[in-house]
């Protein structure tokens, strides 16, 4: 049931993005990975999973580092930001963050989130972007499960 | 065949046969690889994944304004 929902992300991907995608840091079967684990954390869910995986640039607040305020903004850009989300990623920064909207909360506490972030940050300093995200998205989709 | 002759044909086409393979090999393979290596820049452009409806952008959206972020409840950062 999931294959069936990564098939159309897939598609997508082929018709009007997948080509592009393939400037960014992962190959095609990475791709296929991360479809797959997107669709299923979401159908599993109902939440909006998303992943970016680039700079995180911002000003920074008091008490909250600038990467957070970039990761806050993007997030808030998604079309269901209650129900949304996000896993930023910023291998320059080495830092990823999570970001997660008012109703997606209730589902996915700081301290899932934490476990997540930490898990993908041991992937990412082996040199496994692939690897690390879809280990947090499984864990993330996993928790919010339950 | 002459001493020039002889160097030209047993040196300089092996070499010069060898550095037109490493040119293809470099031509095909790119100039960088886009692994990401812990200890070097990473170079490869922004992607974002929204599924299942939305496709891949690689391009940036336009910078975030930290006032618009009341939605957001929670979440976690860890670093490397």
């Amino acid at each position: 049931m999931t294959h069936g929902n990564a098939g159309a992300v897939l598609e997508r991907h082929a018709v009007d993005g997948y080509t592009s995608a393939l400037r960014g840091p992962f190959n095609g079967s990475q791709l296929t990975r991360l479809s797959q684990a997107l669709s299923a954390a979401e159908f599993e869910t109902g939440l909006q999973f998303s992943v970016y995986v680039g700079e995180l640039n911002a000003d920074a607040e008091k008490d909250v580092p600038a990467t957070t305020v970039a990761a806050r903004g993007f997030h808030s850009e998604l079309s269901r930001t209650d129900e949304a989300v996000l896993i930023a990623v910023s291998p320059n920064q080495r830092v990823v963050e999570i970001v997660t909207g008012r109703n997606a909360a209730k589902l996915l506490d700081d301290r899932a989130c934490g476990l997540a972030a930490l898990s993908a940050a041991a992937s990412f300093a082996g040199g496994d972007l692939a690897g690390g995200i879809v280990t947090a998205l499984r864990m993330l989709a996993e928790r919010a499960r339950r | 065949m002459t001493v020039s002759e002889t160097l030209l044909v047993f040196l300089g086409i092996p070499v010069g046969f060898m550095l037109l393979v490493t040119l293809l090999i470099f031509a095909i393979s790119g100039p960088r690889s886009k692994r990401y290596r812990p200890d070097l820049t990473f170079h490869a452009a922004p992607v974002w994944f929204l599924a299942p409806e939305t496709a891949v952008k690689v391009h940036r959206p336009a910078l975030p304004s930290s006032s618009n972020t009341e939605h957001v409840q929670g979440g976690a950062r860890d670093t490397w």
